[in-house]
């Protein structure tokens, strides 16, 4: 296993290389010169050359991107803050929001899955499939907007948006974002996890079980279940970095001032240090969850060895 | 299966402890508190360090900390500027060169945090601050994006300044080294020599980038300075959670006017408002919705909530809102939206007949009431109302609908092009739906007199490089004022600013032009100066360089428990002068 380990994580190197030399070269040819858009409109020779100094920018190009492969970002041109500290400041916000809804909407999906999966051709499983394609079939920006207009602006339960310090009062305006990002979740994830476990109820070890006497219950939960974890593993512990990212639209729309929301704004503005870091960092933390996912199909199936 | 149901009872347990926070977070509503003013701010700051802060927002939240040496007198038109912390307007010596400053005595930072002085009480505003404050500007380290704006080339010795900052890096400047232009008389007198004479320099001078600040606070802060301001103005910051909210409170040091020379006991103490809250967004719909419930007391309208607000085709408030009490206030903006020329660009820079065919086969009014929900004044010159020289009834052809008479100019602008005129390309600084609708209805209009246009959009950044650079045909712009002097708007138009970056985005060069700019850049304002600016106007009406589309109005929401605003196009530090009628706005909220 180590020496698998050590293979992937090799062949990784050149993928996050090719990641970051392609972002970086995208900036290098299509985004603007940084320092004359934090300048504004009046902007002479000098004036411009004190910005790059400050921004970093007046070093030569491979300079820079070494910079970045080993970790010195720029300050970001937009807050004129170091990237880390942004990023300390504002994971925790995408976090906040992210773990619960990711959490709750994993075992709502499973649970829904298993349910109509069992109930297959029932009234059940029809109702809940049609609504699972609805969900699917709504843009999230028009469900987030209604459910701000219905439950912050109508029935005023939630406030509409906005965020607040301290553990309750965060609580208090993360409800709603949390709430939505579910629901909006919810029907991509119980539709394909209803395919995986039907194709798992109709595998002939489970009409064995239940040949034998096995009941239904303990069919579904012991023996489906365990192996619907593989593709549930593939499905979600890879993703898991990107909730540091948090959904862009979610907190664009609520106003979280989560790291989404700096994405939006870093693209808008140019502000390549932010962008760069969110690149290689997400890279990095994929390519290393990939590999984590790969060892954690050992332990859900034993049956799995990796060489 | 036991494993199972303990990982599900666990599961359970989460997220029965996950609904109970909600449910206990329902109670955990932030308090309002009734004496505080609620406003919204679709805007992300830049700085809170006035050195810094070039874009409005940041700019219009520092007036309300940090004062200059002068600003506008509130509500008051024509404009008219008045010493703050300056004792008296400027004395100017006979080659107007020098500016003389004399400064008001007993003016103290406050530092809301107590961190930079013990008791957050700190000394008296001196000359050393104020020319500290203009010497950091000009810091090379600071890298500042006023600097060129405000003082470059403008003040003698300041390029020694600069490349001396640059030498001796961050932590090397020594702040007393004398700069010629930049001179202490004594303890409350400055004085500001520069090398020719100029009449905008006060204007800079009552601009928030030049709020003066603390040498102290900057030494203690250091970096951070910019998200610790303490200046001396009506309020300071108690609390700044970034991109959320800013909590503004009463400066207790503050004299209680902006032209007091000291401190004014009473209930004449301004601010009468002890506390505001600015809560930030980026989307426009969050913050209607909270305002339509109440909770913030004034607003901008969304376009989408445009026909929720105003009444179609009366530009009144709809009842359901006039029910509510809520006011508005319409107001001409200082500015011009244009769609800019390259005059350097060999199909439209030698000919003039194309810009002027272009530019009356625009509709101006159709386009106000489409795209601005009637929020504009179709244009006429480059200079918009709230100018002396602007004159609501006179007549430029070149800015009236005219299909007839672009026709005709059309003919002979394909005579100079020697055949019909090949497409043409306008660059739209934004690629959202409304630019692309724009574009397309600019496309139909010029398509009415045969000129072909593709549209190609940038986002802002890229159409600033673009623009700066002139690599465009055609672009959509605009110019909002910064000073009240037409000298704004005309410098657009001087040949010396037409080389890559500078303002004059549309490369126009006109000697005449030129010759009248230079005669009236060191005259004050007086009839001989305004004729001037008018002749440089029409030139530039007849020359075409901007296609003028149209002067933006406001419109302001307020509810009627707020008193006491006026649209000010300039100036900073307006909430001191506001007041709130807490009763009404408890007994209408209570009401709801």
């Amino acid at each position: 296993m180590l020496a698998y380990i050590f293979r992937k994580l090799l062949l990784s190197i050149p993928i996050l290389l090719g990641i970051v030399a392609v972002t970086f070269l995208l900036f290098c040819i299509v985004a603007p010169d940084p320092a004359r858009v934090y300048a504004g409109k009046f902007k002479s020779e000098a004036q411009l050359q004190a910005i790059r100094h400050q921004l970093g920018t007046d070093v030569p190009k491979w300079r820079q991107f070494t910079n970045i492969l080993t970790f010195h970002f720029a300050n970001s041109s937009r807050y004129q803050e170091s990237v880390w500290r942004l990023f300390a400041r504002k994971a925790p916000v995408s976090l906040a929001i992210q773990v619960p809804a990711f959490f709750i909407e994993l075992g709502l999906q499973l649970a829904l899955a298993l349910l109509v999966a069992s109930k297959r051709g029932t009234i059940l499983d029809y109702g809940v499939t049609f609504l699972s394609v609805v969900g699917l079939s709504v843009p999230a920006i028009s469900l987030y907007l209604t459910m701000q207009w219905v439950f912050g602006g109508w029935l005023q339960w939630f406030p509409v948006a906005g965020w607040s310090a301290g553990f309750f009062y965060a609580l208090h305006f993360a409800a709603l974002p949390i709430i939505a990002s579910i629901i909006a979740g919810l029907g991509y994830g119980v539709r394909f996890y209803r395919t995986v476990v039907l194709e798992e109820i109709n595998a002939d070890y489970v009409r064995t079980a239940r040949a034998k006497g096995v009941g239904a219950r303990e069919t579904l939960f012991t023996h489906v279940l365990g192996n619907v974890l593989i593709p549930v593993l593939t499905n979600t512990v890879a993703t898991l970095p990107l909730l540091f990212v948090g959904s862009l639209l979610l907190e664009r729309l609520f106003q979280i001032p989560g790291f989404g929301n700096l994405l939006v704004d870093a693209i808008h503005a140019q502000d390549q240090p932010v962008v760069m870091f969110i690149v290689y960092v997400t890279s990095l933390l994929y390519l290393l969850m990939l590999i984590v996912t790969d060892v954690l199909y050992t332990l859900v199936d034993p049956r799995v060895t990796l060489r | 299966m036991r494993k199972t149901k303990w990982i599900f009872f666990i599961y359970l347990a989460m997220v029965g402890l996950f609904v109970a926070g909600v449910g206990i977070s329902l109670s955990f509503t932030p308090l309002r508190d009734p004496h505080t003013l609620y406003v919204e701010e679709l805007a992300t700051l830049k700085s809170l360090d006035p050195a810094e802060a070039s874009d409005e927002p940041s700019a219009a939240l520092l007036g309300e900390v940090y004062e200059c040496l002068y600003n506008y007198e509130y509500g008051v038109r024509p404009y008219a500027l008045f010493p703050e912390v300056a004792a008296a307007m400027p004395e100017y010596s006979k080659d107007n060169r020098e500016m003389t400053i004399r400064l008001r005595k007993g003016i103290r930072f406050y530092d809301p945090q107590k961190r930079v002085w013990p008791d957050g009480i700190g000394p008296e505003i001196t000359a050393r601050d104020v020319i500290y404050t203009f010497k950091r500007i000009c810091d090379f380290n600071l890298a500042s994006p006023i600097y060129s704006a405000v003082f470059q080339d403008q003040i003698v010795g300041l390029e020694d300044w600069w490349n001396y900052t640059k030498r001796v890096g961050p932590g090397g400047v020594d702040w007393d080294r004398p700069v010629t232009g930049f001179q202490i008389v004594d303890e409350h007198t400055i004085r500001l020599v520069m090398p020719q004479a100029n009449p905008q320099m006060i204007y800079n001078l009552a601009a928030m980038w030049t709020g003066i600040v603390s040498r102290d606070a900057v030494n203690y802060w250091k970096r951070d300075f910019r998200l610790h301001p303490v200046g001396s103005g009506a309020y300071c910051v108690a609390e700044y959670l970034r991109d959320q909210r800013i909590i503004l409170e009463a400066n207790p040091v503050y004299r209680g006017r902006p032209d007091a020379d000291e401190m004014i006991p009473g209930s004449d103490r301004m601010p009468h408002i002890k506390r505001v809250e600015y809560d930030f967004f980026q989307e426009e719909v969050p913050p209607w919705l909270l305002f339509t419930q109440g909770l913030f007391d004034l607003s901008g309208i969304p376009k989408e909530s445009f026909g929720q607000a105003i009444r179609p085709g009366t530009g009144t408030l709809t009842p359901e809102l006039a029910k509510k009490g809520i006011v508005l206030r319409k107001a001409d903006e200082a500015a011009t939206e244009y769609i800019g020329f390259n005059v350097q660009d060999p199909i439209l820079g030698k000919n003039k007949p194309l810009r002027q065919a272009m530019s009356m086969a625009f509709d101006r009014d159709a386009y106000v009431a489409n795209f601005w929900n009637g929020r504009g004044t179709p244009g006429i010159g480059p200079i918009p109302p709230g100018f002396p020289t602007y004159d609501p009834h006179e007549i430029n052809p070149y800015a009236q609908f005219n299909l007839e008479a672009a026709r005709e100019k059309l003919k002979e602008a394909e005579r100079i092009n020697g055949g019909p005129i090949p497409t043409l390309h306008i660059l739209m600084r934004d690629a959202d739906t409304l630019s692309r609708q724009m574009a397309e209805n600019f496309v139909l209009q010029m398509g009415q007199i045969g000129v072909r246009v593709e549209p190609e959009f940038r986002d802002f950044a890229r159409w600033l490089e673009m623009t700066d650079n002139r690599q465009t045909q055609l672009f959509d712009g605009g110019w909002l004022a910064d000073y009240p002097d037409e000298q704004d708007f005309l410098q657009l138009f001087y040949g010396k600013n037409a080389p890559a970056m500078g303002v004059n985005s549309t490369a126009f060069v006109n000697r005449e032009f030129d010759k009248l700019y230079e005669r009236a850049a060191v005259m004050r304002d007086s009839p001989e100066r305004r004729q001037l600016y008018m002749r440089m106007e029409k030139i530039v009406m007849d020359e075409c360089p901007w296609l003028i589309v149209a002067y933006p109005k406001s419109y302001a929401l307020h509810y009627d428990w707020v008193s006491g605003g006026h649209a000010m196009d300039y100036g900073y530090g307006f909430f001191q002068h506001w007041d709130l009628d807490e009763k009404l706005r408890e007994k209408r909220l209570g009401e709801r």
